[in-house]
C-alpha cells in the first residue's frame, strides 16, 4: 500500500456514511467535496489516532509553514503532472516530463524532512528514505537535461508562398523588427510595456520539425527521461489530496479559533459515550449568527434522547452541532468543543424530512420505510455501534398517528442499544420514559434571543414565559408598565 | 513624457478639474462665453478650466506667459492650431483604422489571420512613418516663432529632439520598409519555446538582416552529439499539415511586430495630442481678448500679487459687454481691496448696477486666477484658494416659489457655503436675505460675516441693507461712485 496520511486499510473496507447525513449536519455546505468523501468513510480507532498526530502537527505553529510549503509545492507538482499527461505531441511531452521532474525535486526534499522529523504516518516513514539515491540521480541529470532543452527550444522558422515552411537552427545575427523598434523608441524617451505573449502549443508537425531538427539531443533527452519513469508521482499526488481534505478541515477549525471557540482533539472513548463541553455548530461558522455553544451527554445509561423546544430554538441547529462534530472525530479531525470524549461509532445516520427524499409513495410512507431501514442496520451493525439522528420525523401526519410512531421508533433505536437524539414538536414524548432535551432561553444573554440546550424532564411552557418576559408582556411587567404610566402622570 | 501648456512641469493634474460651475453662471460669465466661443466642445473645456482657477502664483504666470506669447505673435497660434490639428486627424485616422482591424481580425477566420496581421503591420508602419514625418515639420515650422514662455519651449525643445534623433531616421527607414511588406517574398521568425513546451515566442525578423552562417560554432551542451559533418546548422522542411500553424504562427509574429509600432504611436500621441486640446484655452482666450478689443474696450493680464491685494482699474462685466455691439455703454468701475482687508461691501440704490460690479470684479478674479485675460485696464489679484458665490434666489431665473421657500433655499445655500468655507478663499454674495425684515436679515449676515472673518475666508458683499455696516464694526471706508457705496471693512 502507498504511504498515506489518512488510511491504515483498503478506503473501501471502512465503513460509510451516506450524502445526505453531510447535507443534513451542513458539513457539505462548509467542506469541500473532496474533504465529505473522506470523511464519509468512518476510521477505525487506530485511524482516528493516526489522524489525531497528523492534525497535532499539521495545526502546531512551528510545523504548519513546513506543511504549507510542501503543499505549495505538491500543488506545483500536481499541475505539472497534470499538463504531462495532457501533453499533445512528442516535443510537448518531453519538454513537460522535464518540468514534472524539476517539480518533484521540489517536493521531495520536504517530504524527506518532514519524514525523518517524525511528521509524518509511519508509513511514510518507510516510504522517502529508500529513494534518496534515486533523488540524487535525478538532480544530477537535471543538468544536462535543461541544457538540452535549450537546444530545442530556440529555432528560426522561414515561410515563403514558393518554397513553403522550414524550420532552421537559430540566427546569431538577426533581430526582430520589435526589438529593434523598441530600442528606437527607448532612444526617443518613449517606454513601450513588457511584451508577455500567449503561450501557443506546438502542434505535430511542427513538433515533429523541431525533432527532427535536433534528432540527436532529442534522443538523448528521451533517454535521459526515460530512466526516471519510476518516481513515485502518483503517491505524492496522492499525499496532495490527503493534505488538502487536512487543510480543509484546518480551515474550518481556524474560523472557530478565531472566534473565540474552543477546539480540541477528543479522547477515544471505549464505552458509546458522546460527553462533550461546549461544542459548536460548525455551519454557523459560516456566517455571522451568534454561536451558542452546547454540552452533549450521551452516555450508556442515557443514550437516546428526545429533544423538543419551540420553533426558532435551536433544535435543528443542536442536532447539526452534534452530527456534525461527532463526524469530524469519526475522521479523525479535532472538533470544536472545549473538552470531548467520544466514542468510534461504526454507523451513522440521520433523517430529515426532506421533500426530494419521497419516492412517490407521500412522506409518512416515505419516512416509514427509513425508520425500518434504519432499524435494520441497527440490527446489522449492532445498536450498541450506531448513532442515529431523526429531526422531525413524523412530524408530517396526524399528530397522534406521528407521536405514536416517534414514541416507537425511539424506543425501539434506544432497546437496541442505538445512541442518538430526537428532535420532534410532541411535547408528549416526555412520557415515553427516555431521557429529555428542551430549549431555553439563555439566561446570560440579556439582549438576544439566544437559547441553551439543557436536560430536563418536561418542556412545560417556560419557553412561551421567558419571551413575555424579555418583551415585558408578562404579568409582573405589564404591572410594572402600568406603575410607570402613572408615577409618569 | 508630459507636457502641458495649462500647467507647470510637476503640477499637472491627475484627472480634469472637477469644479462647480454655478460660479460662471452667477458671473454670467457662462453667457459671455456663449457668445465668444459658439462651439459646444471647446466652450464646456474652457468653461471647466475658469471654473477652477488656479492658486498658486507660478502657475498663474506660466499660463499668462503662454497666454501672452499668443496675444503678442498673432500668427503663432494659428500655426500651431494647424499642425496640431493634423496631428489630431492622422490620430483620428489611425485610430479608425485599429479598431476596424482589430475587429475584423478578432471576426477573421483563420483563413484570414494571416493577411490581416500582414496588413496590419504594414498600417502601423504607415501611420508611424507619417507621425513621424509630421513631427519634423512641425519643428522645422514651429521653431521660426520667438517664444518665450516656459510651457512653449518645452514643447518646441521636444519636437526638435524628436525630429533631430537617429532613432526617428532609423524608425522612418524601417517603417518606409515594412509598407511593402506584401512584395516580400518570404518571411523569417524567431521561435522560442518555454519549459512548458509551449511556444511563446514568434518574433518577426527584420528582412534587411539576411540569414548567415553562424558565426561562432555552437555551444557545447550537455547532451548535445559533438561536433560532425551532421551537426552544421541545417534546415527541416516542415510537413504539408503546417498552414494551419502558419496562419496562428506567422500571423501572430506579424501582428506583435504591429503592436510594438502601433505602441510608439499612440506613445507619441498621447504626448503630443492633448497639447491640441490645451491650445482651446489659449485660442479662447486670445478670442476673448480680441471680441472686446473689436468694442474699444481693454483687456489685461492681472499682476500676481501676494500681500493679498486685489484691486483693479476699468473694469467691466464681460457679460454686459459681448452684448452690447460698442462699448460706448460700458462704465468701467475701480475696485480696491487691501491685503488686510477681510472684505468688502458694496451698497446702493436699487438697479445702481451693483451686481454688474459684482460679477465684474468676481470675472476679474477667476479669469485672472485661470491665466485669462482679465476684462479691466489693469488688476492686481493676490490669489485665493477658491471663488465661490451665493447669489440671491430673485437672482436667478428660475427662481419661484414662495418667499418663505426662497428665503429657506437661501439660507441652505448659506449654510452650505458656511460649511465650506476655509482659510483663503473667497465668497462672492449678492443680496442675500432679501426676503425676510432687514433687522433680521442684517443680523444674520453680521454673525456669517464676522464668522466668515474669523475663519479667515474673504468676502464680497452686495447688499440693500443699509443697517448692515455698523453691525459688521471695524474700521470702514466709504467710496462713492456713480451712486454706489463701497465699504471695505
Amino acid at each position: 500500500m502507498s504511504p498515506s496520511l489518512l488510511w491504515l486499510d483498503e478506503i473501501a473496507a471502512h465503513p460509510a456514511v451516506e450524502r445526505h447525513v453531510f447535507v443534513d449536519c451542513g458539513l457539505a455546505a462548509v467542506l469541500p467535496g473532496a474533504a465529505v468523501d473522506v470523511l464519509s468513510h468512518l476510521c477505525t480507532h487506530d485511524e482516528i489516532i493516526m489522524r489525531q498526530a497528523v492534525f497535532a502537527h499539521l495545526r502546531d505553529a512551528a510545523a504548519a509553514p513546513r506543511f504549507a510549503a510542501l503543499s505549495d509545492a505538491l500543488d506545483r507538482l500536481s499541475a505539472a503532472h497534470h499538463a504531462w499527461v495532457n501533453a499533445a505531441t512528442a516535443a510537448e511531452r518531453l519538454f513537460l516530463r522535464a518540468a514534472l521532474l524539476r517539480r518533484y525535486t521540489e517536493v521531495y526534499p520536504l517530504m524527506l524532512a518532514l519524514t525523518r522529523d517524525g511528521l509524518l504516518t509511519a508509513s511514510h516513514t518507510a516510504f522517502w528514505p529508500a529513494r534518496e539515491d534515486e533523488f540524487a540521480a535525478l538532480t544530477a541529470a537535471l543538468e544536462g537535461i535543461t541544457a538540452s532543452l535549450a537546444v530545442l527550444s530556440t529555432s528560426t522558422l522561414t515561410w515563403s508562398e514558393k518554397d513553403g515552411a522550414a524550420l532552421m537552427a537559430p540566427s546569431d545575427t538577426e533581430r526582430a523588427i520589435s526589438v529593434r523598434a523598441a530600442a528606437c523608441a527607448a532612444a526617443l524617451g518613449i517606454e513601450l510595456p513588457a511584451e508577455k505573449p500567449s503561450p501557443m502549443r506546438l502542434d505535430a508537425p511542427f513538433s515533429d520539425a523541431i525533432l527532427a531538427l535536433h534528432a540527436d539531443t532529442a534522443a538523448s533527452l528521451e533517454a535521459a527521461l526515460a530512466a526516471f519513469d519510476t518516481l513515485p508521482i502518483l503517491d505524492l499526488l496522492t499525499c496532495r489530496d490527503e493534505l488538502y481534505f487536512c487543510a480543509s478541515i484546518s480551515a474550518l477549525l481556524d474560523r472557530a479559533a478565531a472566534r473565540g471557540f474552543a477546539v480540541t482533539m477528543p479522547t477515544v472513548a471505549d464505552a458509546p459515550t458522546f460527553d462533550a463541553d461546549a461544542l459548536c455548530d460548525l455551519t454557523l461558522l459560516a456566517t455571522d449568527a451568534q454561536i451558542i455553544p452546547n454540552d452533549a451527554r450521551f452516555a450508556p445509561g442515557k443514550r437516546f434522547f428526545f429533544l423538543t423546544g419551540a420553533n426558532g430554538g435551536g433544535k435543528t441547529t443542536y442536532l447539526r452541532t452534534v452530527v456534525g462534530n461527532l463526524l469530524l472525530f469519526l475522521g479523525g479531525c479535532p472538533i470544536v468543543a472545549a473538552r470531548a470524549s467520544i466514542y468510534p461509532w461504526r454507523a451513522v445516520a440521520t433523517h430529515f424530512p426532506a421533500d426530494e427524499q419521497f419516492s412517490g409513495t407521500g412522506r409518512f410512507v416515505d419516512e416509514q420505510n427509513r425508520s425500518a431501514a434504519l432499524r435494520a442496520e441497527a440490527d446489522r451493525v449492532g445498536g450498541r455501534d450506531c448513532f442515529f439522528c431523526f429531526n422531525e420525523t413524523f412530524s408530517g401526519t396526524d399528530r397522534q398517528k406521528g407521536l405514536t410512531h416517534t414514541v416507537e421508533l425511539a424506543q425501539a433505536l434506544a432497546g437496541a442499544g442505538v445512541a442518538g437524539l430526537f428532535v420532534t414538536h410532541f411535547h408528549e414524548v416526555s412520557e415515553a420514559g427516555l431521557p429529555m432535551l428542551c430549549t431555553v432561553v439563555d439566561r446570560d444573554d440579556e439582549n438576544r434571543r439566544t437559547y441553551k440546550i439543557v436536560e430536563q424532564s418536561g418542556i412545560g411552557s417556560s419557553y412561551a414565559r421567558d419571551v413575555l418576559r424579555k418583551y415585558r408582556l408578562d404579568a409582573a411587567s405589564l404591572a410594572a408598565r402600568l406603575a410607570e404610566k402613572e408615577g409618569a402622570r | 513624457m508630459t507636457h502641458s501648456l495649462l500647467y507647470a512641469p510637476g503640477r499637472v493634474p491627475e484627472a480634469a478639474p472637477r469644479a462647480d460651475e454655478s460660479i460662471l453662471t452667477a458671473l454670467s460669465l457662462d453667457r459671455a462665453l456663449t457668445i465668444i466661443l459658439p462651439d459646444v466642445g471647446e466652450r464646456r473645456y474652457v468653461s471647466a478650466l475658469l471654473a477652477a482657477p488656479l492658486s498658486d502664483a507660478g502657475d498663474i504666470t506660466y499660463r499668462q506667459a503662454v497666454m501672452r506669447n499668443f496675444l503678442d505673435h498673432p500668427a503663432m497660434l494659428p500655426a500651431w492650431q494647424t499642425l496640431f490639428g493634423r496631428l489630431l486627424e492622422l490620430r483620428r485616422a489611425y485610430e479608425e483604422d485599429r479598431r476596424q482591424r482589430i475587429s475584423a481580425t478578432a471576426r477573421a477566420r483563420e483563413a484570414a489571420l494571416f493577411g490581416e496581421a500582414k496588413s496590419r503591420l504594414q498600417m502601423a508602419a504607415l501611420t508611424l512613418k507619417r507621425l513621424l514625418l509630421l513631427i519634423g515639420e512641425m519643428h522645422e515650422r514651429l521653431s521660426g516663432y520667438p517664444v518665450s514662455a516656459e510651457g512653449l519651449r518645452t514643447v518646441t525643445a521636444r519636437l526638435a529632439d524628436l525630429a533631430r534623433a537617429e532613432a526617428t531616421a532609423e524608425l522612418i527607414e524601417r517603417c518606409g520598409m515594412l509598407t511593402d511588406l506584401s512584395s516580400f517574398a518570404s518571411y523569417r521568425f524567431a521561435l522560442a519555446i518555454d519549459a512548458d513546451g509551449r511556444i511563446t515566442g514568434r518574433t518577426y525578423l527584420d528582412r534587411a538582416d539576411k540569414p548567415t552562417q553562424a558565426a561562432e560554432p555552437p555551444r557545447r551542451r550537455f547532451f548535445a552529439p559533438r561536433k560532425t559533418e551532421e551537426t552544421a546548422p541545417r534546415k527541416v522542411t516542415i510537413d504539408a499539415a503546417f498552414p494551419a500553424l502558419r496562419r496562428q504562427l506567422i500571423g501572430q509574429g506579424l501582428t506583435e511586430a504591429a503592436l510594438t509600432l502601433e505602441r510608439i504611436c499612440s506613445a507619441l500621441f498621447a504626448e503630443l495630442c492633448p497639447l491640441a486640446r490645451e491650445l482651446i484655452f489659449y485660442a479662447a482666450g486670445v478670442r476673448f481678448a480680441a471680441c472686446f478689443a473689436e468694442r474699444g474696450l481693454p483687456t489685461a493680464l492681472p499682476v500676481i500679487a501676494d500681500d493679498g491685494t486685489i484691486s483693479g482699474t476699468g473694469l467691466y462685466d464681460p457679460f454686459l459687454a459681448a452684448t452690447m455691439l460698442g462699448g460706448g455703454a460700458i462704465i468701467p468701475n475701480d475696485f480696491t481691496m487691501p491685503g488686510d482687508t477681510p472684505g468688502v461691501l458694496v451698497t446702493g440704490a436699487n438697479n445702481s448696477g451693483k451686481t454688474v460690479f459684482l460679477r465684474s470684479v468676481g470675472s476679474a478674479i477667476l479669469l485672472g486666477q485661470a491665466g485669462f485675460p482679465v476684462c479691466a485696464a489693469s488688476t492686481v489679484i493676490t490669489p485665493v484658494r477658491t471663488v465661490t458665490s451665493v447669489f440671491a434666489a430673485a437672482e436667478k431665473a428660475d427662481g419661484v416659489g414662495s418667499e418663505a421657500g426662497r428665503f429657506e433655499e437661501e439660507v441652505r445655500l448659506l449654510s452650505d457655503a458656511v460649511d465650506r468655507a476655509a482659510p483663503g478663499e473667497l465668497i462672492l454674495l449678492n443680496e442675500p436675505f432679501q426676503t425676510t425684515a432687514y433687522g433680521e436679515g442684517a443680523e444674520g449676515l453680521a454673525a456669517i460675516l464676522r464668522y466668515l472673518q474669523a475663519r479667515g475666508t474673504r468676502w464680497v458683499l452686495v447688499t440693500h441693507l443699509d443697517a448692515l455696516p455698523p453691525l459688521v464694526g471695524g474700521a470702514l471706508r466709504m467710496v462713492s461712485r456713480e451712486d454706489h457705496r463701497v465699504v471695505a471693512i
